[in-house]
């Protein structure tokens, strides 16, 4: 099944209208049998329509769980405080009926095992049919017709041969390209990825990520795309957040967060990241390791691995602005001035 | 070189974990305080009492438990004691239980992890052999073997292992099967480990948290079996006795006599009770899925 | 902290292969019949290793690098015309007599956590090895040589007594590395070490290795599919696609003027971290699905998704060129002669 797509450059309209989604202070802590957990704190941002926001972190950073409380998915443990506003709607802890009107059909997300997400016992077209009926109250024949153009238009040849198959007769691939689809299907505002192609080999991913730019173009899509991949980010997004244990450490247009790096943990990942652009000897290794949930330092969580750490670092550092910047470039740290 | 550890705590092996989730479920602790009291009982209990299992009381046939005279569980036809006898039984029912449980899971776990590591044909006719033993019907041959050879302890015992290690065999061999493929046992593979130090360092240890809510579970099923055997008249000889033969007497004389029928199955339901709840309490302390 | 310059190959290769090939029976049927297919993981690679080098070994999901490595340390069965272990002949040898070259080639894994056994503690699990092939030591001397072993992998002596499942992933894999170089061999085997590490780890691990290869004079073959980790390691580097060979050369070369159009592929895939490069890029991507190894496309195995392909790729099997520059299998390598 060939997907031949010719690299597409990035002229996307980003409209200039209000946000299309606006997360407010959002927080969320876990009960655990050693006492509360604290995973999201006092996370803020705003997204448009047709814009792509990258969400960069490593595990135990909150970004998954962060994901997961806007779309209402949280583990029973857990709880979300704050605001999402979703066309000026809180949803955030919505009963479920009224959450299932918005996510699925205006808020989709797609998962990072395409395997688990699909039902191996149901036929591809039984999946993706059943998205509309349930949602759009659409008959079968039509329900039909729209999954068909969708896969054409993700240019999956033979669409009705897939449409016969079970998720174990494909690639892996494949199936997030049928995973994309069907969390296409209601043409959602927003789509959230969450480390959509971390399991997928690099050939394939640029096919998957080329795919997302043509259909942002196309419909005018958002994006939310959490990785843990820089080079993922620089080529997708418009907006960048980098998050670590919990917090967001610096948030800016991408171009800023690259060139205009402030933030410590920012740029001690761009130095310590293996990238095919580095000479050899530029690898930094940052010492330490992220922390975990149970043991977040007081203050600033990456304080203890930090070059720049002080006294003052005992305190977490509210977010700033940037003053010289051109765009809103923020970031949390006491040292102001830019990292050498 | 950086590199943060993590501060001082004292030693966390995977059991000391177990232990410590054990300890919090309630009905598995209760259930294996009970088993304890109950095994203590048995074993010291006959002691101090003052009758014998096997002496007869003329002055008290067919006496009603109270607690106003000595025998407070009162007596059967022949003027034994009953709690002495319970206790008595006790002693042998649990013995016959642990030792056939032992035994049927050394046996099973030797015979499942040999099948499961080697695999292919040494395994195929392992497992053959194990399918063939579950199509003989146990009952039927041990009667056989006692009718024939007598009605010893430890032919009872032998009898009952030989029909109850399969299913351990299997366990270990699916469980032997699965471990095999991880990457610890295949790193030791790497580095030149022989096979059967694979087997008995890397294979063996994970396994015996399986195997120990296992054996927990077999036990009270030994017991069940032994009390079938007791039952057709085919268990331990008299005057020793063991809760089946005390459940055999008591049946027949259920209508004059119900104590003697009801009191040595309420301690054997209650011990088969406990043992249960304390598998299930090692089963979900050992979960991995926990960690 | 540059890797230092490979040695000249005129010097006797630690190891040598020809043409070997792993097959696995793979259970193909669909109903009752049960129908076992050949999955040939390998088919044919021919390389010669040599010490004090890092040979990196890059490809996507099955190219067959893991059984490569696996067939090379005699985990699996394969068949072929020479392998030879520090001029040992151990072509098609059964794997029970492979014993004396346990001791010279170790394995380091990808996963930290599973590849170590969560009932043994640290001192356990690093001592393996000299329990094992040096019998004769006494329980004092082990710890001895696991907690000189522990600070040459940056742990610290504490982490004696503690179980895997205590450390972190970067621990555990400091671990699995000491297990590695605690019988001092010539040749390590690193299969995906620091892909299932967190991005900040990953550099303090390769950090390590390297550090290890120059102290030890470590020969280190590096198995990943992350390009950027694989050009940071190695000197030489192979790039496999199907179980076959396409590319092999000197790192710098490779990167900058790959000769095989599949390397230039995987090269223009990875995304950078330059949002205006990448927002300006231009290039054709590749078409369609890695194809299953159960059934690889006739001829070159490469061409059903190859702008370069013509009809003689689909017919015919390229064979490898090997030159002082540049190796690869290709009927139109991208070289500019």
């Amino acid at each position: 099944m060939a997907c031949a797509t010719r690299w597409t450059r990035r002229t996307a309209e980003v409209s200039t209208h209000s946000s299309l989604l606006e997360v407010k202070n959002l927080n969320v802590h876990f009960q655990t049998p050693e006492g509360e957990l604290q995973a999201v704190r006092d996370l803020s941002f705003s997204l448009r329509q047709g814009e792509t926001l990258g969400v960069v972190g490593e595990s135990g950073s909150g970004k998954s769980q962060t994901m997961l409380a806007m779309m209402g998915l949280l583990a029973n443990n857990a709880r979300a405080e704050g605001q999402v506003l979703f066309k000026g709607d809180n949803i955030l802890n919505l009963p479920t009926a009224q959450l299932n009107r918005v996510r699925g059909p205006r808020l989709a997300m797609v998962f990072q095992d395409p395997m688990t997400s699909l039902n191996p016992f149901l036929k591809i077209e039984r999946q993706m049919t059943e998205v509309l009926q349930t949602h759009q109250n659409a008959s079968r024949g039509q329900a039909r017709a729209a999954a068909l153009q969708m896969l054409e238009k993700l240019r999956i040849a033979d669409p009705l041969r897939c449409f016969n198959s079970y998720p174990h007769q494909f690639s892996g691939g494949m199936r997030q390209r049928i995973m994309i689809a069907m969390a296409l299907l209601s043409q959602p505002d927003v789509l959230i990825a969450d480390e959509p192609t971390t399991a997928l080999d690099v050939t394939v991913q640029a096919q998957i990520v080329a795919l997302l730019r043509q259909l942002q173009q196309e419909h005018g899509t958002s994006i939310i795309m959490v990785t843990h991949d820089l080079g993922l980010v620089a080529s997708l997004s418009d907006q960048v957040m980098v998050m670590y244990g919990g917090r967001v450490m610096e948030h800016a247009q991408a171009d800023d967060i690259f060139y205009n790096t402030r933030h410590p943990y920012t740029r001690a990942l761009l130095e310590s990241v293996p990238r095919l652009e580095h000479a050899d000897d530029a690898l930094l290794a940052i010492p330490g390791m992220p922390p975990s949930l149970r043991n977040m330092p007081p203050g600033c969580p990456f304080a203890p691995r930090c070059a720049r750490a002080d006294n003052d670092c005992q305190h977490p550092a509210p977010l700033r602005l940037v003053t010289d910047g051109a765009a809103d470039h923020w970031f949390a740290c006491h040292h102001t001035d830019a990292p050498a | 070189m950086p590199s943060s550890t993590p501060a001082a705590e004292p030693e966390r092996s995977p059991w000391r974990d177990a232990l410590l989730r054990f300890r919090r479920n309630k009905a598995a602790v209760t259930s294996l305080v009970f088993l304890v009291c109950v095994t203590a009982l048995c074993v010291i209990g006959p002691w101090l009492l003052p009758h014998a299992y096997d002496s007869t009381d003329w002055d008290a046939l067919k006496l009603a438990p109270s607690l106003n005279h000595s025998h407070w569980w009162g007596t059967d036809e022949s003027g034994r004691d009953l709690l002495v006898r319970c206790l008595v039984g006790g002693r042998i029912s649990l013995m016959v239980g642990i030792l056939t449980t032992l035994t049927s899971i050394a046996l099973g776990v030797v015979w499942g992890a040999t099948a499961g590591y080697l695999g292919g044909v040494v395994d195929q006719l392992m497992m053959r052999i194990v399918d063939i033993m579950y199509a003989v019907p146990y009952l039927l041959i041990a009667i056989l073997l006692v009718t024939v050879l007598g009605r010893d302890f430890y032919l009872v015992v032998l009898a009952i292992t030989a029909f109850s290690w399969m299913d351990t065999a299997r366990l270990v061999r699916g469980q032997t099967m699965s471990l095999r493929k991880m990457e610890f046992v295949e790193a030791a593979r790497a580095m030149g480990v022989t096979t059967p130090r694979i087997v008995f360092e890397h294979i063996v240890p994970n396994l015996m948290g399986l195997v120990l809510v296992y054996a927990t579970v077999t036990v009270p099923s030994v017991i069940l079996t032994e009390s079938v055997l007791s039952f057709l008249g085919l268990g331990i000889q008299e005057p020793m006795t063991s809760w089946g033969v005390l459940i055999h007497d008591g049946a027949q004389m259920l209508d004059s006599a119900a104590w003697l029928l009801i009191l040595p199955a309420l301690m054997l339901s209650l011990t088969l009770y406990s043992f249960n709840y304390l598998g299930d309490g090692l089963r979900d302390a050992l979960d991995p899925k926990d960690r | 902290m540059t890797p230092t310059a490979p040695t000249t190959p005129r010097q006797q290769p630690l190891l040598q292969v020809l043409d070997l090939r792993v097959r696995y029976p793979v259970n193909d049927s669909l109903g009752f019949w049960p129908k076992t297919r050949q999955l040939e993981a390998v088919k044919g690679i021919g390389f010669n290793l040599y010490a004090g080098e890092t040979l990196g070994v890059v490809g996507e999901s099955g190219c067959g690098k893991s059984s490569l490595a696996k067939a090379l340390m005699g985990l699996i069965p394969s068949q072929s015309s020479l392998l030879k272990w520090f001029d040992q002949d151990l072509t098609n040898i059964p794997l029970q007599r492979w014993g004396a070259v346990r001791r010279d080639v170790q394995m380091v894994f990808q996963d930290p956590l599973s590849s170590l056994d969560p009932r043994l503690n640290v001192l356990k699990i690093i001592s393996e090895p000299l329990r094992t092939h040096e019998p004769g030591l006494s329980a004092e001397q082990r710890k001895a040589a696991v907690i000189e072993t522990l600070i040459k992998v940056g742990l610290e002596e504490s982490v004696l007594y503690r179980y895997p499942h205590e450390l972190s992933g970067g621990q555990c894999q400091r671990i699995g590395i000491a297990r590695a170089i605690i019988l001092r061999p010539k040749v390590i085997l690193c299969d995906e070490p620091v892909s299932a590490l967190d991005v900040s780890i990953q550099a303090q691990i390769i950090q390590l290795l390297r550090q290890l290869q120059r102290e030890m004079n470590l020969t280190l073959v590096f198995i990943s599919h992350d390009l950027a980790v694989v050009k940071h390691i190695s000197h030489r580097v192979m790039v496999m696609y199907l179980g076959t060979m396409m590319e092999l050369g000197h790192k710098d070369r490779l990167f900058k003027e790959p000769a095989h159009p599949y390397t230039q592929a995987l090269l223009d895939a990875v995304p950078k971290a330059d949002p205006r490069k990448e927002r300006h890029k231009s290039y054709s991507l590749l078409s369609g699905d890695i194809p299953s190894p159960l059934d690889p496309p006739a001829g070159c195995v490469f061409h059903t998704r190859c702008n370069r392909a013509d009809a003689q790729c689909a017919l015919q099997e390229p064979s490898f060129k090997a030159s002082e520059s540049s190796s690869y299998a290709c009927w139109h390598p991208l070289l500019s002669t």
